[in-house]
């Protein structure tokens, strides 16, 4: 029989083509679960950031808004939260704390919660302060207004501010 | 399996493979396409996961960023719950509001008219509210809100919100937007004092 020449495989050798391939499925795999995770992760400290800054707009239009008489009232910290109870911030080193603001809502619906703490500090020129005639002769009363946002994305805590500055 | 052809016929050679490396082959063959499913379906995931979240990455700062730039600028602020009450101006609520209406008044100061010799202008107005047909987040500026027409808008503030919600806390006036997917912001802002 005049056979012809024959390549010869050795025994087992598609076996060890589909593994090589199975280990570089594996690594290509495992790369893009890495590149993806890489690309959401960032992306979940922007949505954070920007619903934040969002709520923020909130403490700087209130602290700009509030009038005077109500700016300086007394407030009972310990009462407890009434979200319609006037807005206050205490004197330092008193603080207002508000628990579980929601900040905003993301795409799966779940509600990202806060916590704010506010308070006051009065400037050293006040004349209920160290100030004089001599130093502050207009009288001007000047409060800075300070809000702190709290919130957490995995296992981090951040925290974010806004202060206004009140005169009158 | 060896093949190998003679004058006039095919010989097939008697070494085929056996059923225990067939059935290794297959399954190690359906490991691989499994694993190609998975990635697939993770890539796929991954454009979901970034696409709804796209709303309150890039839009939302942009809409807040524009409300931001023209409410401050108002003098005064009106809000409705249906677009048809502006031309009328009754119905005016403080929450749950789906229309905004903003008063910019041009040297409302008479005495400061009169120092610099110029007529008093007149008040222009800018609407803000969703079409319903389009459903776009429009900026409307009108010369009076008799003249407000839902289907001429000024601009198109953004295309991706599916609700807008208008309404005064404390003092503040707060814009809630909900984007594609539910995700929700809310802007605070104040007009001018």
């Amino acid at each position: 029989m005049n056979c012809p020449k024959q390549t010869k495989f050795r025994s087992g050798s598609i076996l060890i083509e589909m593994m090589a391939a199975l280990a570089l499925l594996s690594i290509v795999a495992f790369a893009l679960l890495r590149n993806s995770i890489d690309l959401l992760e960032p992306r979940q400290a922007v949505l954070h950031q920007n619903l934040s800054d969002s709520y923020l707009t909130f403490e700087e239009a209130l602290a700009a808004r509030i009038s005077f008489t109500q700016l300086t009232a007394a407030v009972d910290p310990n009462a407890p939260v009434d979200p319609n109870a006037p807005p206050s911030w205490p004197l330092f080193p008193t603080t207002d704390i508000d628990q579980g603001v929601i900040i905003g809502t993301l795409p799966d619906g779940r509600d990202v919660t806060g916590t704010v703490t506010r308070t006051r500090i009065p400037d050293p020129n006040n004349l209920d302060q160290n100030g004089t005639l001599l130093t502050n002769p207009a009288e001007m009363e000047t409060w800075r207004l300070e809000s702190h946002l709290t919130y957490t994305i995995g296992n981090q805590t951040y925290v974010k501010s806004r202060t206004m500055i009140r005169t009158q | 399996m060896k093949i190998y052809l003679t004058k006039n016929r095919l010989h097939f050679a008697a070494k085929a493979f056996t059923l225990l490396e067939l059935t290794v082959m297959a399954l190690v063959g359906t490991l691989i396409a499994s694993m190609s499913l998975v990635l697939f379906n993770t890539q796929v995931t991954s454009f979901r996961i970034i696409r709804t979240q796209d709303f309150l990455i890039h839009e939302a700062p942009q809409i807040n960023n524009t409300l931001n730039q023209v409410i401050p600028r108002a003098n005064f602020f009106r809000l409705y719950n249906d677009p048809a009450d502006v031309t009328t101006g009754l119905n005016s609520v403080i929450a749950n509001a789906n229309t905004l209406v903003l008063e910019f008044r041009n040297n409302s100061n008479a005495a400061q008219a009169a120092l610099s010799n110029q007529p008093l202008q007149p008040s222009r107005f800018g609407v803000i509210t969703i079409d319903p047909v389009t459903n776009n987040l429009n900026y409307y500026n009108v010369a009076n809100p008799t003249d407000f027409d839902i289907t001429t808008p000024s601009w198109t503030i953004s295309s991706q919100v599916t609700n807008v919600v208008f309404f005064i806390q404390q003092g503040v006036l707060r814009t809630t937007i909900t984007g594609p997917n539910g995700s929700q912001i809310t802007h605070s802002t104040t007009t001018q004092r």
